[in-house]
């Protein structure tokens, strides 16, 4: 079994401010270098103070994780030369002599299994580094923009309890979900959640990927890494410890650094920044206000809606979906048939065009509203299914749509029986052989929807097909 | 002496001659000395202290304006559109 473990690095991006200084956390899209102050460009002699709603944040993720969380908050100095990092120390936390992590030894569940929580840091983000050329390996130099340089970070760490690109993915997608449910991250943002990943094989050393920017690219980091190590050792090749940055154009892994364990990053304790004791009323005031989180909300959407718990999780993966579904029960009480439509054929549509639920255009009412025009007959199963995509991702108006598409249901009898004695005149063989097969029963009322532009009421066909044939 | 004045050029990413690395060497080693007298003390019933200060401050969540582009770039030597320029981050 290969075992893995993450870095989840998560920006506090619901934040109005940076880390230890005022200037906005708002920093995308802005001119470069418009965004920064003497704290976080890193000038000498600037003095950091700590956000308090970031330690309000950092305890409430520690409480969703099931950490211990420290006595004090005290901040350490990671020091290394790179471009990203003008005072060549990130202001970070440590384990060691006079500093802690901010949080530790939790443990997050997903499916049959349990994953530890290492530890919970606070720190800052480096400024943004643009290559050039496009890519790191053939730019002759960077350009720095300091906009997002001190935006307040957590850093998440798992023990190597991950076995599987899969358990990896589940992993993410459960943080990212508790994390928006705290309301710490909105986590569609781009660079929103980032993670190194630690993958070792069997009779290999551990090797360390940089920088994996999406669940996505983290699920096929891993993949690549578990087959790049495993082919090195079958041909006879050493494993060794390295750091390696993940190209997401190319699919690949590439070496970065070559003397990984020659790192030294000579942490101590940050004298700007005295310790900030976390009392235990403090904890206690956080705990009372914490938001229901993912594992709470499924149980409740069982009992509230009687849906399947696996529905229930599929729904609560994505907040906004989960807000969706229970904003549009409010207008619409049949929850089963509601949550069908959600889970296939919505989710289906927002799947193919790889967007996230907040990125949907539908509103509840027109799910509402085209969920009752089936009810009521007026438009047929398939119609709903093929005027969804317009709803999602137009925010096309159901009336509207079927109005001008012409698309309700033909319940009229004698029309209907009319193409129905058409199409088994046409194919009389299958007309025969649906006397004693449902299943080509089903082929007879494929034509006849084809015949009506899927307007046929589909039951309404079946009954008429079978009538005529007299079974 | 000399391992360590190799890994201080290392993790400081300096280059130093022969005659300097001696003579660093050698300020290296009083340096030590000096904070060794610490050591001749009983400290065993003193608690560490890691701050002279014991509480750190808080701040509000609210923003407020940053430097322009110009005064914050008023130092960088060689820029680009606004991008201060840095070194190459990729090879040795």
């Amino acid at each position: 079994m290969p075992k893995i473990g993450l870095e989840v690095h998560v920006h506090l991006n619901t934040l109005k401010t940076k880390l230890f200084c005022s200037c906005s956390s708002d920093y995308i899209n802005k001119d470069p270098n418009t965004n920064t102050c003497p704290v976080c460009l890193g000038l000498p002699g600037a003095i950091p103070v700590l956000n308090e709603k970031a330690l309000t944040y950092a305890i409430m993720v520690a409480l969703a994780l099931n950490c211990e969380i420290a006595p004090a908050l005290v901040f350490s100095r990671k020091h290394y030369f790179y471009p990203d990092m003008s005072k060549n120390y990130q202001i970070s936390q440590y384990d060691g002599p006079g500093s802690m992590a901010v949080a530790k030894s939790g443990v997050l569940e997903i499916t049959n299994k349990k994953i530890r929580i290492r530890r919970i840091n606070i720190e800052e983000d480096p400024a943004k580094i643009i290559y050039p050329t496009g890519s790191m390996l053939t730019s002759k130099y960077t350009l720095l923009d300091y906009n997002r340089s001190g935006i307040g970070l957590l850093e998440i760490v798992t023990e190597p309890d991950i076995e599987s690109p899969k358990e990896a993915r589940e992993f993410l997608e459960k943080l990212r979900s508790i994390l928006e449910h705290l309301g710490v991250c909105n986590c569609d943002m781009e660079g929103a959640m980032r993670a190194d990943v630690n993958v070792s094989v069997e009779g290999g050393e551990r090797v360390e990927v940089k920088n994996v920017g999406s669940i996505k690219d983290v699920e096929n980091a891993i993949k690549y890494e578990i087959a790049r190590q495993k082919a090195a050792i079958i041909q006879g090749l050493k494993v060794e410890r390295e750091t390696r940055h993940w190209d997401s154009e190319r699919g690949i892994s590439v070496p970065t650094r070559t003397k990984e364990t020659d790192e030294d990053y000579r942490y101590f304790p940050d004298p700007d920044l005295p310790p900030y004791p976390i009392s235990k009323d403090l904890i206690k005031k956080i705990t009372a206000e914490m938001p229901e989180l993912p594992d709470a909300r499924v149980k409740r959407l069982v009992e509230q809606y009687g849906i399947s718990r696996k529905e229930a999780s599929i729904l609560v993966m994505d907040k906004a979906l989960a807000d969706f579904y229970e904003n549009t029960a409010k207008l619409y009480k049949d929850y089963k048939k509601l949550a069908n439509l959600i889970l296939n054929d919505y989710l289906r549509w927002l799947n193919d065009k790889n967007i996230r639920a907040s990125e949907s255009r539908a509103t509840p009412e027109a799910i509402a509203k085209l969920l009752s025009l089936l009810d009521k007959g007026v438009i047929t199963i398939k119609i709903v299914k093929e005027v969804l995509p317009e709803i999602v991702l137009k925010g096309a108006d159901p009336d509207q749509l079927i109005k001008e598409s012409q698309l309700t249901a033909i319940r009229d009898l004698e029309y209907l029986e009319k193409v129905v004695e058409e199409v088994i005149k046409e194919d009389k063989d299958a007309a025969e052989a649906a006397k004693n097969d449902p299943k080509v029963i089903n082929f007879l009322v494929g034509k006849v929807m084809k015949r009506t532009g899927k307007r046929a009421d589909p039951q309404l066909t079946n009954e008429l097909i079978r009538k005529k044939l007299g079974v | 002496m000399s391992d360590l004045v190799d890994k201080l050029q290392r993790l400081s990413l300096i280059d130093l001659k022969e005659e300097e690395k001696e003579r660093i060497g050698r300020d290296v080693q009083k340096i030590l000395q000096f904070f060794n007298k610490i050591n001749e003390l009983d400290l065993s019933n003193v608690e560490p202290l890691f701050h002279p200060i014991s509480q750190g401050k808080l701040r509000k969540d609210v923003a407020q304006s940053s430097l322009t582009q110009g005064e914050a770039l008023s130092n960088v030597k060689r820029k680009e559109n606004g991008f201060i320029v840095g070194p190459s981050t990729y090879g040795d």
